[in-house]
């Protein structure tokens, strides 16, 4: 049963573009002008707020899982590597009569999505669980596996020129992934953002088609950021705590040994709950490690405005746990504050901050929690924000890139011709970069556009920083 | 994949008992018990103090999306062992071996607890425009964690570990409850069927020589413990939502092009459902409709409807219009009787019943190619008697235990046990919920034999008459 311990590092390996070698992101796609359609929001990629309804979206998206369990054959046919891959098959490959069968029986659990996706609230219902990062979330796999389903159904509509239904069957699978871009953990919006990638890529096809709509205001009018990490860094801070909620007591005056006990005692039960494999220290080895920071802890205290009768009055246990779990929590603050500002990890100052949390994390790892935490997040407690950050932007890039090509259709087909430099454009405001504010770079040689994503100041050519659009004009 | 339509007699199996049979009997043998210190030690539902705010439906979702990841163990849950256990004497139990399923089962029993301690239960399936189309699979899924409960609680009890068997047995009463309160009749009835899976392990706690005093946990149980109302007003216009255009039909004279969308309606649900239509369905069901349309524009003109409105209507939306209203006004004669909790024997209820399962069928046969026979011939209209008796099976047999725990307390109280219940005075002795009446309390040496009584004029059945034989021991 997969728990969030390792979990992460799967599902970010999953959504990540390769890196080795690669210096952008590259996109081909072929294009004919297409006018804006009437009414302007006829198309729209995740439902009108005005038609959400009360309810929380949550309980339908897990009851749409619930529903296979009286059904392991779909459930099987959903995951198979088979199924999966259709949602990147080239059209004229698809083996339309059999992806249909297979997309209508699961016809059911769709309708359970779009319901889920016009209600108006969401609550993933496991924000403060006591588990902290034992929890166990397959449920959100899952929900990869029905992004795929809505991007395979997307793109059999596409096929089949039902393009209507093919946005329809995308909303419901932006909505998904929105959703569980806002927690509240990582992994679920890692797996929101693998969910929108998908139903991006059914969007690169539709666009292609002689006959597509133009999407241009259904993509600008996105919400910005699709994606905001914020709540779910705040949410995810504290799992410690609520994985032992003895820290939360270690502060609270001078305890007593039976005290202090209970509080040891509490962390060994839920690591054996969790059915950890590496045992943590045995008592012995627990008590010398111990013995051995007491000195360093009592100093640190004492530094650190601590009394020193106070100090000197606490057992060895709380004086180190305490010493410890002060350096972890002001090191996590730190980093959170940066994270939050929005700032990049590669900087000194949170850098700093995140190393003395995740020093301060393997102390507590190696007492107490059997070395389950070193898998956590890039080998320590604190999460690699700047992995997930890049993975949002990338996705907010690759829209306004796909924005500057809706604009170049809707100019084409309002001027009878396409542009010759982005400037050209006066129909509709062209999108800037999401990141820099400057413009996109365009260059035209004869009936191909090539587009370019501006790198920030210092910035680093990456996958995840630089797209280019290679883009064919057709007449039709 | 079954549909609520084809789940209903599935449901009743479950939850019935035998036919032939003229009442419940339970066997057990107890020994002397004080209540525990404090009262409320032992709950069967969560003390509603410490429910915290949320709704348990999206947790119970929650733990059947889990399997999405492990098929394996859901398989494991299917297994047989399970109902065996929950019936095995608890000295045969393998107990290595059950503790190793249950340990595998810990991640979703845990998800099941922590539903139980949420305030609100909401199934977000009310008012769902699929009709008898919606899909309920989930709910046989609770059913199959109610039995992983049981064998849980049952390895406990063999274990002594009392405190834990009634933590584990509340998981599943909560669950029986929150399933209590959903919008379909079928959720009530797993949710009784889930309520008799842990009543079981009860009955075998309580005859464990140390094993604590329930009386208190089973009188604080909140009454009614099931209540159909909100799902026969649900279900009442399960018509209208799988055929919406039976709203539209009584909205003044319709163009030719609003009735032809509505039997487009009707064969969109056909392909929906895969039903294999008749040949000739269309010319067959013209013919039928024109035999039909005198008739009903005699109804219709007798019911009120202006005369100039009947002859304008065409053939089509006249009979699909008196057919719907006959339906309509028998179904809601019968559903008052039915909030009203009379039984289906009254004859009037029974008329108005007939009437609109008459009504009902035509339509079926007409429109729905007997795609709603579950409804009309076996269905909610007919069932609800038997609903009705499920709930309050469950309510006399914990009277039953009740009265026995009482006896129980008695017993510790005064060194002996009573020859009658008036003899019993620490706890008051709960009445029959039906009759109002006490139960039959009749001793012979160390036997007690309690019997529920019977209301004026009601017939002995599984239902309505419990037998609860107590053998007293000492310890």
């Amino acid at each position: 049963m997969p728990r969030r311990v390792g979990l992460f590092a799967f599902v970010l390996a999953v959504v990540s573009v390769p890196a080795v070698g690669r210096a952008e992101h590259k996109y081909l796609l072929s294009v004919a002008p297409a006018a804006v359609p009437t009414p302007l929001l006829k198309y729209q990629l995740l439902p009108d707020p005005r038609d959400l309804k009360p309810g929380n979206a949550a309980t339908l998206y897990y009851r749409t899982e619930s529903l296979f369990v009286e059904n392991p054959d779909l459930l099987k046919e959903l995951r198979s590597e088979e199924f999966h891959n259709y949602a990147t098959t080239p059209l004229k490959d698809l083996p339309l009569a059999q992806v249909e069968g297979t997309v209508n029986s699961a016809r059911y659990y769709v309708r359970e999505l779009e319901l889920a996706s016009r209600c108006r609230d969401l609550d993933w219902q496991i924000g403060d669980r006591e588990e902290g990062i034992a929890l166990i979330i397959p449920d959100v796999q899952g929900f990869r596996m029905l992004g795929n389903l809505l991007a395979v159904k997307a793109r059999v509509h596409i096929a089949k020129k039902e393009y209507d239904e093919a946005v329809r069957a995308m909303r419901y699978g932006y909505t998904l992934g929105r959703h569980l871009g806002r927690g509240p953990t990582l992994i679920h919006s890692l797996v929101g953002l693998a969910i929108v990638g998908m139903m991006d890529n059914q969007l690169d096809s539709l666009i292609q088609q002689p006959d597509a709509p133009n999407l241009y205001w259904a993509l600008r009018t996105l919400p910005r950021p699709l994606f905001d990490h914020r709540p779910i860094l705040l949410e995810e801070s504290q799992w410690m705590e609520r994985m032992w909620p003895f820290l939360a007591r270690v502060d609270k005056g001078i305890l007593t040994v039976e005290e202090t006990q209970a509080g040891v005692a509490m962390v060994d039960k839920r690591v054996q709950e969790f059915g950890l494999r590496r045992p943590p220290l045995h008592h012995q080895a627990r008590a010398a490690a111990i013995a051995a920071m007491h000195g360093a802890s009592k100093t640190w205290l004492v530094e650190n405005g601590y009394r020193k009768e106070m100090v000197e009055a606490m057992n060895p246990v709380q004086a180190v746990t305490l010493a410890t779990y002060k350096q972890y929590r002001q090191g996590y603050d730190e980093w959170l504050v940066w994270a939050l500002a929005g700032e990049s990890d590669s900087h000194p100052g949170m850098k700093a901050a995140r190393d003395k949390a995740n020093a301060a994390g393997a102390t507590f790892d190696r007492l107490f929690f059997g070395n389950l935490l070193q898998g956590l997040f890039d080998g320590g407690v604190i999460p690699a924000v700047r992995k997930i950050e890049e993975t949002g932007l990338r996705s907010e890039r690759r829209h306004t890139g796909l924005a500057i090509i809706e604009a170049l259709r809707l100019h084409a087909a309002k001027t009878g011709k396409w542009p010759e430099t982005l400037v050209d454009i006066t129909a509709v405001p062209v999108p800037v970069d999401p990141v820099t504010r400057k413009p996109w770079d365009f260059k035209k040689d004869g009936d191909v556009v090539t587009l370019t994503s501006p790198l920030a100041d210092g910035e680093k050519a990456t996958s995840n920083t630089h797209f280019i659009f290679r883009v064919a004009l057709r007449e039709k | 994949m079954l549909r609520r339509a084809a789940w209903l007699p599935l449901v009743f199996v479950l939850v019935s008992l035998p036919a032939g049979r003229a009442e419940q009997k339970i066997a057990v043998s107890v020994g002397p018990a004080a209540t525990p210190t404090p009262l409320l030690a032992y709950r069967l539902l969560p003390d509603p103090r410490e429910l915290k705010p949320g709704n348990a439906a999206a947790l119970y979702y929650r733990t059947e999306a889990m399997f999405v990841e492990n098929a394996p163990l859901l398989k494991e849950f299917r297994e047989n062992y399970w109902s065996e256990w929950q019936a095995m004497p608890l000295k045969d139990l393998p107990q290595a071996e059950m503790d190793g399923k249950i340990r595998m089962a810990r991640y979703f029993l845990r998800e099941l607890e922590h539903a139980s301690l949420q305030r609100d239960c909401d199934w977000n399936t009310s008012g769902r425009e699929e009709g008898i189309g919606l899909l309920l699979p989930d709910v046989q899924g609770f059913r199959m964690f109610a039995g992983v409960l049981a064998a849980k609680a049952r390895l406990q009890i063999a274990r002594k570990e009392y405190a834990d068997a009634v933590a584990t047995l509340r998981t599943g009463y909560a669950l029986g409850r929150n399933l209590g309160k959903g919008p379909y009749l079928i959720q009530t009835l797993v949710g009784v069927a889930v309520v008799a899976i842990m009543d079981k392990q009860l009955e075998t706690m309580m005859q464990q020589p140390d094993a604590p005093n329930l009386y208190w946990a089973f009188r604080t149980l909140p009454r009614p413990m099931f209540d159909a109302e909100v799902a026969l007003i649900e279900e009442s216009d399960m018509l209208e939502r799988t055929w919406p255009f039976l709203r539209r039909v009584d909205k003044g004279i319709l163009p030719v092009e609003d009735v032809q969308a509505g039997m487009a309606q009707l064969d969109k649900l056909a392909k929906d459902f895969s039903l294999r239509e008749p040949p000739f369905k269309n010319a067959t069901r013209a013919a039928t409709i024109v035999a039909m349309h005198g008739p009903a524009k005699t109804w219709l003109l007798e019911n009120g409807y202006p005369k100039a409105t009947v002859e304008a209507m065409t053939p089509v939306q006249a009979v699909t219009l008196s057919l719907y209203k006959q339906y309509r006004l028998a179904h809601e004669e019968w559903l008052v009787w039915a909030l009203a909790g009379e039984s289906d024997s009254h004859p009037g209820m029974k008329a108005a019943r007939d009437k609109a399962n008459e009504a009902g069928k035509v339509l079926d046969r007409v429109y729905f190619g007997g795609l709603l026979s579950g409804l009309f011939d076996g269905g909610v209209v007919v069932a609800v008697g038997k609903i009705q008796e499920a709930y309050r099976r469950t309510e006399r047999r914990h009277v039953g235990l009740a009265t026995v725990e009482a006896m129980r307390l008695h017993a510790a109280k005064t060194g002996k046990w009573p020859e009658k219940l008036d003899d019993i005075t620490a706890v008051p002795v709960p009445v029959d919920p039906v009759t109002r009446k006490p139960w039959d309390y009749k001793r012979t040496g160390d036997v007690v034999t309690l019997t529920s009584p019977l209301a004026d004029g009601e017939k002995a059945t599984a239902t309505s008459h419990h037998v609860i034989t107590v053998g007293l021991r000492e310890k």
